[in-house]
This record gives C-alpha cells, structure tokens and sequence, in this order.
C-alpha cells in the first residue's frame, strides 16, 4: 500500500485502473537503479541514503520516468532495510537534551565561538570529549541513523510488489466490491473467513457454479464511505491466490464515482502466491475422514466442497460424498455454544442441498430446531465414527439397473438387510417411471398403497427408476423426488 | 400485544429485529433480514418505536462502566459560565466558538464533571491528547484512558485523537454518552465525521475558534454535534482576558547573491503559471499546482523552483541573522520559533542549538522537549507546524515567524499560543519577513485574520 499522493491511474469514461508498471526492460532498470542505490548504503547514515536517492530521482526523472512511479518504489524500498542509532560514548538522548539545556543557559549558539563553549559545558557535564559529545549530539537526529540491513528484492519483484501495492491503494478508495470467482469451499471459506475477521459483510449469489460476492460494510446501507476500502485492499492478496477471478469495485476517487475492473489477467503483473492452502477446521474432521476412507464403502468422499447457498449467504459443508450419481454433503456440528450452533442450524435451514448432518448428542441446541432437521440427521456420543453413516448412506445408495431385480442385490449386504418385498414391480415401476417432479411425501405415500412399506426400499426403488430425491431444507414435507434421467 | 423489538449494536450501526415499516434513518438490510440505521440516530429510533406502542428489547448500549473522582476544578470566568449554561440549555449538544487560549479546555472539564458519564474526547494532535490526559487527571481525579500514539486503554473518560477515534469508531460506537470534540471544525471531513455517525452517545460538545471551513462543510455540524451554542471573536476578548501583544515586522534584505538565485527561481516558477494562465491566489490554487506537478515535468520543476526560492529566503543569511538578533534580545524569555519547511526547522536546531519538533519527532521525544520547556530547562524550540493547535505553553511570551503559509486559521492558532493570561505579561510576535519577495503578501493576508475572529 502506498501513500495516495502516489496513486497513479488510468481514466476511461467512468472506469479506471491502476496504472500497472509494465515488466519490461525500462521499468526493471529503474527498480535496479533504484535497489541498487540501497544496497550501496547498507552500513551508511539514512541522511546519506537519502541525498543518494535524490539524485537517483532526479537522473530518472531526465530519462523520462514518472516521479510518481519513482517514489513509489522508493517509498516501498524503505520498508525493507532496517536502521539502527550508531555507536556513541554517551546515549544521544542524553547528549542532546545536556546541548539544549546548555545552549539555553547561553542563550543559544548565536555566534560560533558560543556554539563551541556549548560543547565544551556539555562535554564537561557528561564527562566525555568534546569530539564524542559532538557525535552522540548528531546521532540523536533521526538522519544519523546507520543501515544495517536490506532485504534486497529483484527488480521484477519490486515493480511487482509495486503493482499490487498500487492495486490496493485505489482499493483504498472503494466503496464496495463485487468478487466473482470459481473458488472451492476451502478459498471461499477463507475469503468468508477474513470478510468476516475485517467486519464487512457480503451479498452471495450463484449462477453456472460462479460465485459472486458483493462486498461491503454494516454501514454501506446508509451513506456511501469509502471507510471499508482499507479492509477490502487486505482482500486482493487473497483473491490474487485464485485461479480465475474477476474483481468490480466502485470507486470515489478525485470526488466522482468510477468502476475498477479487475481479473485474472492481471495476476501476472502481481506477486504469484501459492494457491489457497486447506485447512481443516478441527482434528474431528481430519480424523472422520481418514477413517471414513479406511472404510473402503465405495464412497468417495471430499473435504470442503464448493459453497453452497443458504438464502443470501454462503455455506460451505465439512465434505460431499460421492457414489455413481449420488452426491450428498456431510456437516458435522460439533459441541459449541449455544448461539453458534442456533446460527449454524438457520443457515442449515435454508440449504437446498441433499445434506446429511451429524449432531453431537450434547450439544448445546434447541430441540425444535433438531426436529425440524429430522430425516438427516446422525446423533453421535464424543466422536463421530465414519461407521455412524452407513445406514443413512446405504438409504442413499445408487442402484445399477439390474438392481430393479430385486434378485440380484449389487452386494451381499443388501441381500441381508432388504426384506422381501410382495408388490407388484410392474406397478411400482410402471408409477415411478410417469414421475417427472413429485413431492416426495406424495411418492412415499403412492408406494405405499403399492406395497412398498419399508421407507429405505423406497428410496431404492426411487433411485433406480432415474429419480433424485430433492432436500429443501431438510423438512421432508418440502422433499420433491425428480427426474434425473429420462 | 405485538411482540416485541429487538434493538443490537453492530459495529457502528443500529439493527432493529422484529420489525418491517418505517423508521427514521433506517434502512433495509437484505444481508442481514433486518432493519439498520447509522448509530447517531440510535434514540430517534428508540424514540418511535415505543412512540408507536412497541415493547422494545434494547440491547444496544454497553458504556464503560465507571465514576469520576472528587473534582478540582478551577473557578469557571463568567464567559466559560455561560458558554456552559447555554450548552447545557441546548440539551447537552452544541458548539462553543472562543479564541484560543481562553479556557474552552476548563468549560469541556466542568462539562465532563457536570454530566459525570462515560466519555470520548476526541483532539487533533499527540500534543494535545498529552496535555487533556494530565489535565481529565488532575481535575477529575480519574485514571484517563488513552487512544493513539501508539496507546490503546479505554476507560470511562478516554482521550483519543481524531485518527485514532476513527480508525476505532465501530467499536467505540456504544461506549460513550459523552462525546467532546476540541477543534471541531476537523470533525466534518469525509472520514472523521464518521466519529459522529457511528456513535450512539447522545451529549456532544464541539469546541474550535475557528469554526467556519474553507469548503462549507461546517454546516454540517448542526447535524453530528449541534448548533453553535456559544460565540466570542478575538476582538472582543483581546483586552479583557488575554495577555496584551504586540506585532513587530521585521524586515530583511536578501544579500545580491541570493536575490540573483531568487529571482531565477521566482521567474520559473511564474513563468509556469502564467503560461498555463493561472492565478496563485490561495492555497486551493496552490493544490492544483501539486497536483499537476504529478502529471507533467514542467509542472514538477515549477514547483521546486519555487520550493527552493521558499528554502532560499528562509535559510537566507540575513534572516538567521535576524533570529540570532532577536534572540540575543530576548535572553530569559520563553521563544518558540515558526518556519514552515522541516529543513529550516533542521537547519536552526543544529546551527543555533535549539530544540525542534517536526511530524518526524517520536511522540516520546515530543513529550520530554515540551515538558523541558514549560520547566524552563529550554528557553527555546523550533518546529514546523505541528504546535498549530492549542498547544498549551503557558510561559511562552515571544513567538517569531520564520514564514508561514499565509492561512488565516493557522496564524490566529499559532498567536494564541503566547497569548496564555498571565498577569502583567506583555507577549510579543515578531514576523521576519524578506524584502521585495511574495511573502511579503502572504504576511499582510495573514494579519488579516486578526479582526476577523
């Protein structure tokens, strides 16, 4: 981030951009210039450095070189080297306040013969030579400073830095932001993570699997404040870490509205950083999944999938399994305060997604709301074990088409645990096939009077005939079984 | 009975749960499924919904819990009495106008103890949340919480400057039912009225002398402090509660070498600006000069000729020649010493031995020099313009002006700095002007200031 008297744009209409340094020839020679000069200071003052650097300035000035651009790289250059107070016979702050004090009394070095006698009283005072008293007396003056270090970048990636840094600076000024991006649940997690750590708010909507997050803060609604744009900018080093992203800020800059539009293409003038690391959120949900692999079910099972929505905001399940067609997300709610698990059941509420939710039976959470969750949810005692899923998972098996025999179970298991059934097939299938959207309690209850009594042979049936059953918020009077394949 | 409202703070705004219609300043928020309003508008809000018969579930203050000591406060002066009393009157809102070096500092403490409630004081430099933090202390006997310069305690009297109150103000936002803003005419900013906005605290004072603004946004105020409940110009102070002055210009000649480089550097300077036909008349001008100075080279070498015509006549021999005169003259006195360009402030320290303060002084080392020279220790400092605001040097009874940039606010400020009362005191500002340069008109618009109040 730079100061904004260094913000360089360009205009167009209503749009506008940073204005990128380019990562050529000319630029990098600059940024070496420049890198240089620093490192031939190490070991010298900052007032050194500085007259150096003004010189620098100017040399690339004549050459055409945008001061802006050149203070920039300045500004960022000084970040990275480190200076320290030098060597003294006595402490500067000391040397400097016995001078003034002295100086005072004399009533100021107004001639050059006073200024001498100053040295000599302090000199004295301190009980130290005139020359080191004169020394320590300059050392308190912050120029006197001494470079100990610089962490020298290359040039590409100073004009790099520099892009993202002027990037951010025009973020500073932005009002809210749009982000639409592919992400997974674990880099939509993470950006969620710190929307919410930085306190703005966000907007979520979905269409063809892009997700778009419109970004600002509590007080957004009521005046239009460029107050969020600090805490956007800490954003764009993590969206720089997706792989296609699009970013539209509305910006106030020199008092008139602008968009900046921003996308992937862009990331290559910036900082490359490795892609957004997962992290499970709890050693229960890195433990389940191990074990749930070790299992062997057949089920292929992954850790934060992509988001889902739950009204205008976004929920990311612990995982999603797959089997065949069949895809349901897993939710684990663990023991956590009562307020979090009451938000965590309303988002729940509002997720259309085939889900299945593990509850842990202390948890400290309202009876209606786990009524209202009924159907899906696996009560677990301390820890949740991959096995707890079996029976739900087998209700949602897929069935392969021989599987309408009922003669001929897909495993050995399923020949135990499905009772025989005494309907007529042909009807069932004769119904089911004339399905296209049904409610599922309607479908249940027609199977019913067809002599299909056990509810998780239904299920079976419903799948094998090309349906899906369809959870909206997990109340089964609102599931509908649809047609998936004709 | 219809059920009732929930009202909840949330970082800076008011959410209002349980309720769909209208309500002033209020908004919905289809993030969140409820109802929001800016904080300030917090008891409006409150106000009409049990108006309108609701049981309303009110969750939104958390005040800092606490008390004031027993107080020592100095008998108020009639005028600080009144100032009070129309305050008071007001509803405990508004905005009191008194020069500077009046004791506005004594009416907000008498405020403070009055009202005895929670309370943010929000001053625009490190200097000033110093000085307010010792003097909440010793007058009401408090352990005063502090924000910025590095510090972060909240307690029930807290100082913060105005950065820092902004930076914080979603979360100071229900802490306080007092809000004290010294120097208010900083607050209506684009970002620092914020402070206002997002607070819930239903008692303001504003205190400034110079309440109206170059850009008009003072009005605003009516609206995040209250009107302007009190009002006293310089002139109709000056004999009665202030230390008598005197306003001495002096006047140097440059030497002919530097009034050969001078001239050189003017005429790039004004060539400049006549070619693009522009008048340099204020300081918005000035800006624009600044600003084109980023987009073309020749604008960038207008301004540093004239910057460097400035550092010329400043650092001219003959002006140090001056300083070092008056200084000689002035033995025994309390001298603080103005000129604009943090070289020159340099340039004094090191040559003539004298303390400084620019913004580059740590807020530590800025303590321990003020300190220094309130005792005595210094006779004399030299800064830049960080000491603008009301600062408060006692002793101080000279003050010369290196240069300076010619605003009225600023040099009615930097004046009221020496114009402390103390009995039988005679303060004297010199002005060190160059012959035959453009500051001598910056100088005479600057005196204009003076009467105007």
């Amino acid at each position: 981030m730079l100061p904004s008297n260094l913000l360089r744009v360009k205009r167009r209409g209503f749009k506008v951009l940073p204005r990128f340094a380019e990562l050529n020839y000319e630029n990098e020679y600059a940024a070496s210039l420049l890198i240089d000069t620093y490192q031939e200071h190490v070991g010298k003052t900052i007032g050194e450095l500085e007259d150096a650097i003004d010189d620098v300035e100017d040399e690339l000035e004549d050459l055409g070189y945008h001061p802006k651009f050149v203070r920039g790289l300045i500004e960022l250059l000084d970040r990275l080297i480190e200076a320290q107070k030098p060597e003294t016979k006595v402490p500067p702050d000391l040397a400097r306040r016995t001078v003034f004090a002295v100086s005072s009394q004399m009533g100021f070095a107004t001639t050059p013969e006073v200024k001498v006698k100053v040295f000599e009283e302090a000199a004295k005072r301190l009980n130290v030579s005139v020359h080191d008293l004169i020394k320590a007396f300059e050392a308190s003056y912050e120029d006197s400073e001494i470079i100990i270090s610089f962490n020298a970048p290359t040039p590409v990636d100073l004009l790099r830095q520099y892009n993202l840094s002027l990037t951010q600076t025009l973020t500073f000024k932005a009002m809210s932001m749009d982000l639409v991006a592919n992400m997974t649940g674990g880099e939509a997690k993470s950006i969620l993570r710190t929307v919410k750590m930085l306190g703005l708010m966000y907007m979520a909507e979905k269409s063809d699997g892009v997700l778009r997050l419109h970004i600002d803060g509590p007080a957004s609604l009521l005046v239009s404040t460029r107050r969020y744009g600090t805490r956007m900018a800490r954003l764009i080093p993590l969206v720089l870490r997706l792989r296609s992203w699009r970013i539209r800020a509305e910006v106030l800059y020199m008092k008139r509205r602008f968009l900046m539009e921003l996308d992937e293409r862009f990331s290559k003038l910036m900082p490359s950083k490795p892609p957004i690391e997962e992290t499970f959120d709890s050693m229960v949900e890195e433990d389940f999944m191990l074990r749930f692999q070790a299992l062997g079910l057949g089920w292929r099972i992954v850790r934060e999938p992509e988001p889902l929505m739950a009204g205008g905001s976004i929920f990311i399940p612990d995982f999603a399994l797959y089997k065949g067609d069949v895809k349901v997300y897993l939710e684990i709610v663990g023991f956590w305060t009562p307020e979090y698990i009451e938000r965590k059941m309303q988002k729940l509420l509002q997720v259309k997604e085939p889900m299945i939710i593990a509850v842990n039976k202390h948890m400290a959470c309202s009876k209606e709301s786990l009524e209202r969750l009924r159907g899906a949810v696996v009560v677990f005692d301390g820890k949740l074990r991959a096995s707890d899923l079996v029976p739900v998972l087998r209700r949602l098996e897929p069935v392969r088409v021989e599987a309408k025999q009922p003669t001929t179970p897909s495993s050995p298991e399923r020949l135990v645990e499905t009772p025989l059934v005494e309907v007529s097939l042909d009807e069932v299938s004769s119904y089911l096939s004339s399905i296209g959207e049904e409610p599922l309690e309607k479908v249940l209850s027609e199977l019913r009077a067809r002599g299909v009594s056990n509810e998780q042979e239904a299920y079976r049936l419903i799948r094998s005939h090309g349906l899906m059953v369809l959870w909206r918020g997990l109340d089964p009077s609102k599931a509908v079984v649809k047609r998936v394949k004709p | 009975m219809p059920p009732p409202v929930v009202l909840e703070y949330e970082r800076g705004t008011v959410v209002v749960k349980g309720f769909r219609g209208e309500l002033p300043g209020c908004k919905w928020d289809v993030r969140s499924g409820c109802l929001r309003a800016l904080a300030y508008k917090y008891f409006e809000v409150k106000r009409a919904l049990e108006e309108m018969g609701f049981e309303v579930i009110d969750k939104v203050l958390s005040p800092i819990g606490g008390s004031i000591g027993t107080p020592h406060i100095k008998p108020l002066r009639s005028y600080q009495e009144e100032a009070l009393e129309e305050w008071l009157k007001a509803g405990m809102r508004g905005i009191v106008v008194l020069p500077t070096g009046t004791g506005k500092t004594l009416i907000a403490i008498k405020a403070i103890a009055t009202l005895n409630e929670p309370t943010l004081v929000v001053v625009p430099t490190i200097e000033l949340l110093e000085q307010w933090r010792s003097q909440l202390a010793k007058s009401l006997n408090v352990d005063v919480g502090v924000l910025g310069g590095g510090e972060k305690k909240i307690s029930f009297i807290t100082v913060s400057t105005y950065s820092s109150a902004y930076m914080h103000a979603e979360e100071l936002g229900n802490k306080f039912k007092l809000l004290v803003f010294d120097e208010v005419h900083h607050l209506p900013s684009e970002s620092f009225r914020q402070i206002a906005l997002l607070s819930t605290a239903p008692h303001r004072l504003g205190l400034t002398a110079t309440f109206e603004r170059e850009d008009g946004r003072h009005v605003d105020l009516l609206d995040l402090v209250g009107e302007v409940v009190y009002r006293k110009a310089v002139y109709e102070m000056k004999s009665k509660h202030l230390a008598d002055f005197d306003l001495v210009r002096v006047y140097v000649e440059l030497t002919d070498e530097e009034k050969l480089k001078f001239s050189k550097l003017f005429s790039m300077y004004k060539d400049f600006l006549e070619k693009k036909g522009w008048k340099l008349k204020s300081l918005q001008d000035f800006r624009r000069l600044i600003m084109a100075s980023g987009l073309s080279k020749e604008a960038r070498r207008a301004l540093l000729a004239w910057r460097d015509a400035r550092l010329l006549v400043l650092n001219s021999v003959s002006k140090l020649d001056v300083l070092k005169d008056l200084l000689r003259r002035h033995k025994g006195d309390r001298i603080i010493i103005f000129t604009e360009l943090n070289k020159a402030v340099r340039r004094i320290s090191k040559e003539l031995l004298i303390p400084e303060i620019t913004y580059k002084t740590g807020s530590k080392e800025r303590a321990e020099v003020m300190e220094l020279f309130r005792s005595g220790v210094y006779r004399a400092v030299v800064t830049s313009k960080v000491l603008e605001e009301g600062i408060d040097v006692p002793d101080a009874n000279v003050a010369i002006v290196l240069s300076g940039t010619g605003s009225r606010r600023a040099f009615i400020q930097r004046l009221g700095r020496i114009l402390r009362p103390a009995p039988g005191k005679r303060a004297v500002l010199y002005e060190v002007v160059a012959k035959g340069t453009p500051e001598v008109m910056i100088s005479r618009r600057r005196r204009r200031g003076l009467t105007g109040g």
